[in-house]
Parts: structure tokens; sequence; C-alpha cells
């Protein structure tokens, strides 16, 4: 339960992490990275950066309005997004060690955001088992 | 099988899907039940039957421990008055001791 009661709290903090990564995937739209471009082509890096877009939208919906749905549903666009990035990005270290600072970053960012997915995912599963011990009239 | 950044891009990409997939078959599922909307309601639900369920357990054991209580006084009453109860025998092991 403190997991959860934790996870909760930072509802600005998490908006502007998700206007920053809509920022991010917007920018990626119009100029895709090189280790992401080299990795698959012109399709992948605009698919990663739709939906990074997508579901850095879905997950403001869900924390400005308070709802769990909308960072359930974005959550794992972003984390894959930004897992992507990070996966180029270290591909491309052997090349340029100096991309390992970024390659470190975006796998923070992905494993920070992949931790964040967990506790909705529990937000999620508690809230269903609240309405299946409780049911209520429609 | 040559596995070059492309192929991890697109294991990636397939779990992403997957991901999204699993995500709207739980929130459907969730809504579909009539959970509640709001993360603040969903954990102050949470809390609100975390607390019942504490003090249901209290209430049960004040209950368990006055008829526990009941029952000794009867048994130290007959022995007072020469009857000859059976013994009160040892309580049950709790739950650490079998962890033990």
């Amino acid at each position: 339960m403190t997991q959860v009661v934790a996870a909760e709290g930072g509802r600005w903090l998490r908006g502007a992490t998700y206007l920053m990564v809509i920022c991010g995937g917007a920018w990626s739209l119009w100029w895709p990275g090189h280790p992401l471009l080299s990795g698959g082509g012109q399709i992948v890096a605009f698919g990663y950066a739709a939906a990074m877009v997508a579901g850095g939208l879905s997950c403001l919906y869900g924390t400005l309005r308070g709802r769990w749905s909308g960072e359930l549903l974005g959550l794992p666009m972003v984390t894959v997004s930004t897992a992507a990035v990070a996966i180029a990005l270290w591909w491309h270290i052997p090349a340029s060690l100096g991309l390992s600072v970024l390659g470190t970053v975006a796998t923070v960012c992905t494993l920070l955001l992949a931790d964040r997915w967990r506790g909705v995912w529990k937000i999620a599963h508690l809230a269903r088992e609240a309405a299946n011990r409780a049911p209520r009239s429609a | 099988m040559h596995l070059g950044l492309p192929e991890l891009l697109a294991l990636v990409g397939t779990a992403g899907i997957g991901g999204t997939l699993l995500a709207i078959a739980k929130a459907w599922a969730a809504h579909r039940d009539g959970a509640r909307a709001r993360e603040r309601d969903v954990i102050k639900d949470s809390e609100d039957w975390r607390r019942h369920a504490d003090d249901a357990r209290r209430d049960a054991e004040a209950r368990a421990a006055w008829w526990r209580d009941r029952a000794a006084e009867l048994w130290l009453q007959c022995v007072q008055h020469g009857g000859q109860p059976g013994p009160l025998g040892r309580p049950p092991r709790s739950e650490s001791d079998f962890s033990t």
C-alpha cells in the first residue's frame, strides 16, 4: 500500500515529465535523431516519435485529470520509445564514446517510466479488486 | 540469426505494441467491472477497506479473548466447587511458531 501511495504523488512533476516527452517526440518527428535513423530508417524513427507523442499525450491527460487509465495506456508507448532511443544510443557507443552519457540518461528514464507503469498497473489492479469487492449499482 | 540494431528495435516495438494491448485490455476489464476512474479514489477506497479489515480483525480478536476468559473462569469455578473438568490444554501454535 505504501508503494502505491508513494507512486500516486508528484502530479505536477509527472505532468512536466510527460510534457517534455511530448516535446521530445514532436522534435523527433521533424528532426529524427541519427542513432534511430541509422538503426531502422525513417519509418522506424517516425513510428517511435509518433508513439512518444501519442503516449505522452495520453499520460499527460491521465496525470492532469487524475485518471490512472491515461498513464496505463500511454506509458507502454513512452517507455518503449525511450528504450528504443537508449538501445540505439548504446549501439553507437563503440563508435562514439561521448554517447555513453546520453545512453545512460535514456536508460535511467526508461527504467523510471517502467517503474511508474508498474505502479499504475498496481493501481488498476486495486481499482478492479475494489470494484469486484463491493459491486455498485450503476 | 544475426541480431542487429534494426532487429532489436523491431523487437522492442513489438513488446511496446504488446504492452499497449495488454494495458487496453486491463483498463477495459477494470472499467467493465465498475472500477473507479480517479487514482485518488482508488487509493482512498483501498485504504478504507484496509482500515475496515483491520477493525474487523481487532473486533474478532476481542470477541475471541472474551470467550476465552469466560471459558477459563468457568473452568476455575468448576474446579473450586469440586468438579473435575478436563485439562484446559495448550494454546494453538501461532503462525510465527510454524515459520521458525
